[in-house]
Order: structure tokens, then sequence, then C-alpha cells
């Protein structure tokens, strides 16, 4: 059963043994910038095979960003989007590794309602974190394995340069 | 006297211990010159509307403009933010940014201060601030920090939080026994 990836920021989903004005079961509004939406549509990632697939994807998220740094996501099933009546929209993502592209999906016609509902399912889902250097050697090992397109890297010049010296000398 | 050749005139005639103590009496004001321009530099990037939203592995304008702020004042500007972050009003979501700010940053004259900083604000109040120092310390990836990791662990009210804390230091001592077999 395939598995919805979420980036998030987990500091927003503590729950109330961290934040101590939080009543029990609450969330914090800040969870809420976490899914924020562009034309009522929610980016999320199909993931299959869970450890390989999840490694590829993480490191295909990082190397779309400015720097590399830690990561933070949510995984939950797929059929809680059903059973929450959400649009799952096939659209190809725009990593720089084209087989995650192809498992990347728009949630569709999403509304305050159901923005609300799937915060509840995140909030009870599997949350993880990726640390920067953990981050940085699945980005290496992806570009040195051809999955990720360098050229299509949003990184920093200085940043590209530093991980390839590193593919050069494994 | 009026003009600096005037004061550089009077200086030059002055026996060496008087020199000394000038010169003590220089350095001293320009460190709390330093220091002054420090406080306020990172005291107005707090107090401005910051209408960002911060999103991990994106620069956002607060990050550049606090960099800048720490390459031109030094530890000034960290000891400026330490009094910061750690004040009881503080702008969570500042502080939290600024923390992993400053744990990324690869600057060897403040790396010291840094690392305490970020130590420090492993027992702060607020849970997304001491999450944000535990980030820092992975970024900075400094085994001095084990001792300081482990005991916020073991204060830790968070399960969450505190798990997210034992990968730091798991990562720490990875790290540090890279470091001791590299040098045996």
């Amino acid at each position: 059963v395939p598995l919805v990836f979420r980036k998030i920021e987990k500091a927003k989903w503590y729950k109330t043994s961290a934040v101590p004005w939080l009543a029990p079961d609450a969330l914090q509004a800040d969870a809420l910038s976490d899914l924020s939406t562009k034309g009522n549509k929610l980016s999320v990632y199909l993931v299959e095979d869970e450890l390989e697939a999840l490694k590829r994807l993480i490191a295909a998220l990082a190397a779309n960003r400015d720097f590399i740094t830690k990561l933070d996501y949510a995984l939950f099933q797929e059929d809680s989007l059903s059973n929450l009546g959400i649009r799952v929209v096939e659209e190809e993502g725009d990593t720089p590794d084209h087989v995650v592209n192809t498992w990347h999906r728009n949630l569709s016609e999403i509304t305050v309602e159901k923005i609300v509902s799937l915060a509840e399912v995140i909030k009870n889902s599997r949350k993880e974190r990726v640390l920067e250097k953990r981050v940085r050697a699945l980005v290496i090992h992806a570009l040195a394995s051809n999955q990720i397109d360098s050229g299509r890297m949003k990184l920093g010049a200085e940043t590209i340069a530093d991980l390839e010296r590193s593919v050069c000398s494994n | 006297m009026n003009t600096l050749a005037e004061i550089e005139a009077a200086a030059d005639v002055l026996p060496p211990e008087q020199k000394q103590e000038l010169i003590l009496f220089l350095a001293t004001r320009l460190r709390a010159d330093a220091v002054r321009t420090a406080q306020s530099d990172v005291a107005e990037l707090f107090n401005r509307e910051w209408d960002e939203l911060f999103e991990d592995g994106l620069e956002s304008e607060f990050a550049r403009k606090l960099k800048c702020v720490i390459e031109r004042e030094g530890e000034s500007a960290i000891d400026s933010l330490a009094s910061v972050v750690s004040a009881p009003d503080v702008n969570e979501g500042l502080a939290a940014e600024a923390l992993r700010v400053i744990g990324r940053m690869n600057d060897p004259l403040t790396h010291d201060k840094r690392l305490s900083l970020l130590e420090g604000a492993l027992f702060g109040p607020a849970a997304r601030v001491r999450d944000a120092a535990s980030v820092g310390l992975a970024s900075l990836d400094d085994p001095r920090a084990i001792p300081c990791v482990i005991r916020a662990i073991n204060d830790e009210s968070s399960s969450e939080l505190r798990e997210d804390m034992k990968q730091v230091l798991q990562q720490l001592e990875q790290t540090d026994s890279c470091l001791s077999s590299s040098v045996k």
C-alpha cells in the first residue's frame, strides 16, 4: 500500500507535552502553514517501497532547495485521502530526479474543511526527521548513481561544487 | 588638542607605561562601541516585522541579514543574539530561525561562541527554540556538545523532542568516533 509523503516542520506539530498552553489533543495553528495550498492544491508524493523510495525522494527534494538542511516529513496511508474525499491528481513534480517526479501528486479542490481534516490525519501520523549530514550523504549518493540531474539542482553553485567533489572522492 | 595628528604627537611623548594604558583605554572603548553596534543591529532585526514564512532549505531575508551582522560584528553579535534569544518575550519563530542559521554558518572566528549559544538554548522555555538549538548543533556537528545534549535529553519533557535530540546525539557520537579514529 503506498504511503503519502508530505514535507512538514516537526516543531509545528508538537503536542501539549512540548507546548504547555496547548489543550490535550489540540494542534498549534502554525501547523497549518505546512499545509498551505496554491490554487487550492497541495503537493504530496506517493512512496511504494518505503526505505529506498524515501531515500531517493529526500535526496531529490533536498537538491531542489537553496541549501542542504534537515528535512522533516509526515507519512500516512493513502486511503486516508479517499476517506476524506480528497481528489488525488497525477501531476509531474519538478525535482531534478525524473523518477521521483512521477511519484508526485496534487491533492486538488482542497477546501478549508479538508485541510483541517488532513491536519488531523497528519497529527496522528508518523513524523520523521533526516538531519542535514544524512541529507547531504543521500544527495551525494543520488548524484553518484545518476538519479539526480546535477544541471537541474537548485542548490547554490558552491554547494553543488562541494557535492560533486565528494562524489568524485567516493 | 583637536586633531588626530596632535593626539598622536602627544601620545608619542608619553612614557611607555602610559602608552600601554592608553592602548588599553582605546581597546576597551573600541570593544564597547562594537558591542553597542552589535546590540542595536541584532535588536533591529528582531524588532522588525517580517512577513515571510521560514521554510527549511529556503534562504530567508532574515537569515541573510543576520549572517551579514555576524560576519561584520563577529563574537559581539553572537553575545547580543544570546541575550535576545533568551529573553522571555522573544518571537519564537525568529529565535528558532536564528539558531538554525548560526548552526549552518561556516565562520571559524565565531564557532565557539555559536556552539555555546546553541548549547544554552537547548534549555530554553520554548520547545520550538530548543528544537532549533538541537538542529543547529547537528549542523555545527561539533562533538564537544555531547555532554550538553545528553543533559538536555534527560531534562526534556516532550517525548517527541527527546527523540529528535537523541538523533542529534547519535550523529555527534558518530562524528566523535570518526574524528578519534582519524587521529589514531
